[in-house]
């Protein structure tokens, strides 16, 4: 028997009103993210728009939160990573504070045995430097290029398909004033209008986090840090405060979205597994089906947590036996 | 028809999670996403699963990294996709802003993704004849790693996997065949019916770098298509029957 250390999600979250994710910003109108879904319309397939928020948006704000949970229990981030700009170890310059200013290079004519060793040097440098981008990942491209793979996936957060053609984007009109006491400006109107366009639906997204990636080398599978357990518990702990606060997507001083997670579903394995998309309707009964197929085939441990089921009444509910799972477990 | 002779095969049906996003490579500033998935990207898939059993990513080949995949190519005879509906490329335009050292930088982008969404059924249907190689242990081990398929491309990419099954299937010599399945096309074989033919990269070449990896011409059948060629190789299994 191997360890509880993949945990899958699967969200629902209703959301009115909103302004999660803007592209396509023109002038003073500001465009919501939509994504084509498609239906057929007198036997012929159409293409409507829906809103959507990417899963960069929603990568973005996971590892904001990491980068906060994992400074809390006094483990080591980057300061572009503390500061949320998420460039990662890209290049020399922003690897270098990990390295002391001094990041390993290859010689002229380096051999096979010095490749392995200064990627593993790189790698592990950026990993104990910081969880978010042992985490995270990263693309180091530079000689040589040292890529780590993200420990978290993130799907796009769409309209459940069974509402999909319900789900609405309406621009909203706001206006901004100029002073009207004091010193005027030349030119300046009394009033501006702009346009940001709201979008709302019942949408659902997709999280996995593969624990058992932490702290390890992606390039000899070895463990690079002490601290692998504390690692592991930020990288939960920051998912908990991610749903618990609706804690993701752009403008929400001013377009925080009315309503709340609706459903929410996680699973955990020995391997990897992932929960049946929440934009379909039987996704909890598909997850829990396929989950009793893997450990009838495999012999292997996997837990099922629902909302609403089991006296997990709310999302707080479901991600506290998470957390007590891995712990009892041993994982974090 | 040709003497057989038999292969093992695992075939998981993945269900997209609304995005696939694939990169067509070298990428040029359209950053075009694949409308099919490659064998390439469907061998990393499962590289990722089987990789996980020892956290290695990589595997250092003649002075040079290449992804895991490159160790399981061996376990596996052939690699073939259907893909049940059809998905529709888009990409939103990004404006980027940028303040760095006093000086503000703005720039216009865009980076498309497929999307495999829409009132309908989408399912990915994966399968990977083994090579002889692979006994019945190994067998077990690629069965569980179909399971574990997780996202086909970059992080945005989730699929879940609904069903895995495998069995023996019979490699045999036809002049005949109607599939689903893609297939490498090749010089004197005809096909009727309608499919979209993309060059990518050969799965079974070094994938180190995948731009200057050697390209093959890979036809995916939209729907079925009836393929004619004198001694064809195909894979003939329970649910179906591939080009090899």
């Amino acid at each position: 028997m191997g360890v509880l250390s993949f945990l899958s999600l699967g969200v629902r979250f209703e959301a009115n009103v909103e302004a999660l994710n803007m592209v396509e910003v023109s002038g003073n109108y500001a465009r919501h993210r939509r994504v084509p879904y498609i239906i057929t319309e007198g036997g012929k397939p159409k293409v409507v728009y829906v809103p959507a928020v990417s899963g960069e948006s929603l990568a973005h704000a996971y590892q904001e939160l990491l980068a906060e949970e994992a400074k809390s229990l006094n483990l080591p981030v980057c300061s572009y990573c503390s500061a949320g700009e998420f460039l990662k170890s890209m290049d020399e310059e922003h690897a270098s504070e990990k390295f002391g200013g001094k990041v390993p290079k290859l010689s002229q004519r380096a051999k096979k045995e010095e490749l392995i060793r200064v990627v593993n040097e790189i790698e592990a440098g950026i990993v104990r430097g910081c969880v978010v981008e042992d985490v995270g990942g990263f693309l180091y491209a530079e000689k040589p290029p040292v890529k780590r793979t993200s420990r978290f996936a993130v799907s796009y957060a769409l309209p459940i398909k069974s509402m999909a053609t319900y789900a609405t984007l309406e621009p909203q009109l706001h206006a901004r004033h100029a002073r009207t006491t004091g010193e005027r400006r030349e030119g300046a109107a009394e009033q501006m209008i702009y346009y940001v366009e709201s979008g709302t639906a019942i949408y659902a997204f997709t999280f996995n986090l593969d624990l058992a990636g932490i702290g390890v080398s992606s390039y000899s599978g070895a463990q690079l840090v002490e601290d692998v357990g504390k690692r592991r518990l930020a990288a939960v702990r920051a998912l908990y405060r991610m749903l618990s606060s609706q804690g993701f997507g752009a403008k929400l001083s001013r377009f925080f979205p009315v309503g709340g997670i609706v459903s929410l579903v996680a699973t955990l394995t020995e391997r990897p597994f992932t929960v049946t998309s929440p934009i379909y309707d039987d996704f909890a009964t598909s997850t829990r089906q396929r989950l009793e197929r893997v450990k009838a085939t495999f012999g292997e441990k996997a837990l099922y947590f629902e909302m609403g089921a089991e006296g997990y009444r709310t999302p707080e509910d479901v991600l506290s036996a998470v957390i007590e799972a891995l712990k009892q477990e041993g994982t974090v | 028809m040709g003497a057989a002779f038999s292969l093992r095969y695992v075939l998981a049906v993945l269900r997209p999670h609304g995005v696939v996003s694939l990169r067509v490579q070298p990428q040029s500033k359209a950053r075009v996403s694949l409308k099919h998935p490659p064998p390439s990207s469907l061998l990393g898939a499962l590289s990722y699963s089987l990789a996980r059993e020892d956290g290695r990513e990589v595997v250092f080949r003649d002075g040079h990294v290449e992804p895991r995949s490159a160790e399981f190519r061996d376990l596996i005879e052939h690699v073939a996709v259907a893909v049940s509906g059809e998905g529709y490329s888009y990409g939103s335009l990004y404006k980027i802003n940028e303040y760095y050292r006093g000086e503000a930088l703005q720039a216009v982008t865009a980076l498309m993704n497929t999307f495999l969404y829409g009132e309908g059924d989408f399912a990915i249907k994966a399968l990977f004849v083994l090579s002889g190689r692979c006994d019945g242990d190994c067998a077990r081990l690629v069965e569980r790693a179909a399971w574990g398929i997780s996202r086909l491309g970059s992080r945005e990419s989730l699929v879940s996997v609904e069903r895995v099954s495998s069995g023996v299937g019979r490699v045999l010599a036809v002049d005949e065949v109607e599939t689903e399945y893609s297939f490498e096309w090749r010089e004197g074989v005809s096909l009727e019916g309608s499919y979209d033919v993309v060059f990518t990269a050969d799965w079974r070449s070094v994938l180190g770098n995948i731009a200057s990896a050697p390209r093959i011409r890979v036809v995916y059948p939209r729907g079925r298509v009836r393929v004619r060629g004198k001694g064809m190789k195909v894979f003939q299994f329970d649910e179906g029957v591939v080009v090899l």
